[in-house]
């Protein structure tokens, strides 16, 4: 972790919620089975004289179910230490120049900001981290170096963060996957920045769209809700 | 409250279930079953068009799905005018963030008995629903005197 990322720590903890959460996923829905399993067999077998015969039977599955409830338990458990979000007013405005600052591409890439002010609630470095994910993946698609344009624009109470490249594009076949946790076509990548990205501003009542970029590649667009006017926003932490 | 009798088994209730992961449909099939009559399937795409077909008296699905989410195709069941009771089951907690969407929910690893009385309960609701537009139907029709 580099200390002068000021993300980095946001980040990190998007993936381990990410990784946790499919894990989790994963897990219910084999727990899910298994828990569906006992009580099928109880209630077959219950009809049955092997079951009243054998108080073994009844034992068994009772431990089954138990096992299911006590490890569904420890599912649930999260650690408060991992709860990094502080929710605040701020302006759009300097979080998407905070995340193009802080995206991480290489020298031939060109990052061009466009956005007006306006004041959301919700974590700045959360959100932050969230639009230079969408920065980064769209200077990845420019192998050759190119421009990314970040532009922001207001339509009735929300803001759209517009993220524009011009790189190959994304194949409608493919949208809904590249969503996906996990899921990506680049070496040594995890997948998960678009998939992080959305789950942030879903957090927050907005939302990341797929479309295509006027300039050839693609366009991905993060909303996020306008809150009302504050004369009290100040710049949250961080030294910017 | 008037109650509707349980369903007899020659009119059982119909119950259609969707999930992407064939070992959950068949989880939840076995569980249900008994109560009763199951159809399932693995997309939303193919649920609706069942639902053009078929009618159902509750419809379960899960939250994750290809194509389109679950409270998406729960959404659409609730607008299409027929009265059918609506029911997400999901392992994932992602469902809180989407839509203001109001269905049951119920989380996995789910007490098999609840999820019974859930479509059981819901069945039955669906099944009133049915006889007040019946009998909206037949007051409507009736000539004044």
């Amino acid at each position: 972790m580099r200390r002068s990322d000021p993300l980095a720590l946001a980040e990190l903890a998007a993936v381990i919620e990410e990784a946790t959460t499919v894990t989790r996923h994963g897990l219910r829905n084999k727990l899910g089975s298994i828990r569906n399993a006992a009580f099928y067999i109880r209630r077959r077998l219950s009809e049955t004289e092997a079951w009243a015969a054998d108080p073994r039977l009844d034992t068994m599955a009772s431990l089954l179910e138990t096992d299911v409830a006590t490890a569904n338990e420890l599912l649930g458990r999260t650690d408060e230490r991992l709860h990094t979000r502080n929710p605040e007013h701020f302006d759009i405005k300097k979080c998407v120049l905070d995340a193009a600052k802080h995206a991480r591409t290489v020298a031939s890439i060109r990052i061009e900001v466009d956005a007006p002010p306006a004041v959301t609630h919700a974590d700045f470095h959360e959100v932050a981290m969230a639009i230079r994910c969408v920065v980064e993946n769209a200077a990845e698609a420019m192998p050759d170096g190119g421009l990314v344009r970040v532009l922001g624009r207001i339509d009735g109470g929300k803001y759209h963060v517009d993220v524009l490249d011009g790189g190959t594009g994304i194949d409608d076949s493919l949208r809904e996957a590249v969503l996906r946790a996990w899921y990506t076509t680049k070496v040594g990548h995890l997948g998960l920045g678009l998939n992080i990205a959305q789950r942030v501003v879903q957090r927050y009542g907005g939302k990341l769209t797929i479309g295509r970029s006027p300039f050839g590649g693609t366009l991905v667009s993060l909303s996020l809700e306008i809150a009302e006017k504050r004369q009290d926003v100040e710049d949250p932490p961080g030294g910017r | 409250m008037a109650v509707t009798p349980a369903a007899t088994a020659s009119s059982r209730f119909q119950v259609l279930v969707v999930d992407d992961d064939r070992g959950m449909l068949a989880s939840i099939s076995s569980v249900l079953s008994d109560d009763v009559d199951v159809v399932t399937c693995e997309t939303p795409q193919h649920a609706l068009e069942l639902l053009k077909i078929r009618s159902f008296h509750v419809v379960c699905s899960d939250f994750k799905m290809p194509g389109m989410n679950g409270l998406e195709l729960l959404r659409r069941v609730s607008e299409s005018g027929q009265p059918v009771g609506c029911l997400l089951i999901t392992g994932s907690d992602e469902y809180r963030s989407v839509g203001n969407d109001r269905h049951y929910v119920l989380l996995k690893p789910f007490d098999p008995q609840r999820l019974i009385a859930m479509v059981m309960q819901l069945a039955r609701v669906t099944e009133m629903k049915r006889s007040v537009q019946v009998l909206e139907t037949t007051v409507r029709r009736r000539p004044r005197l």
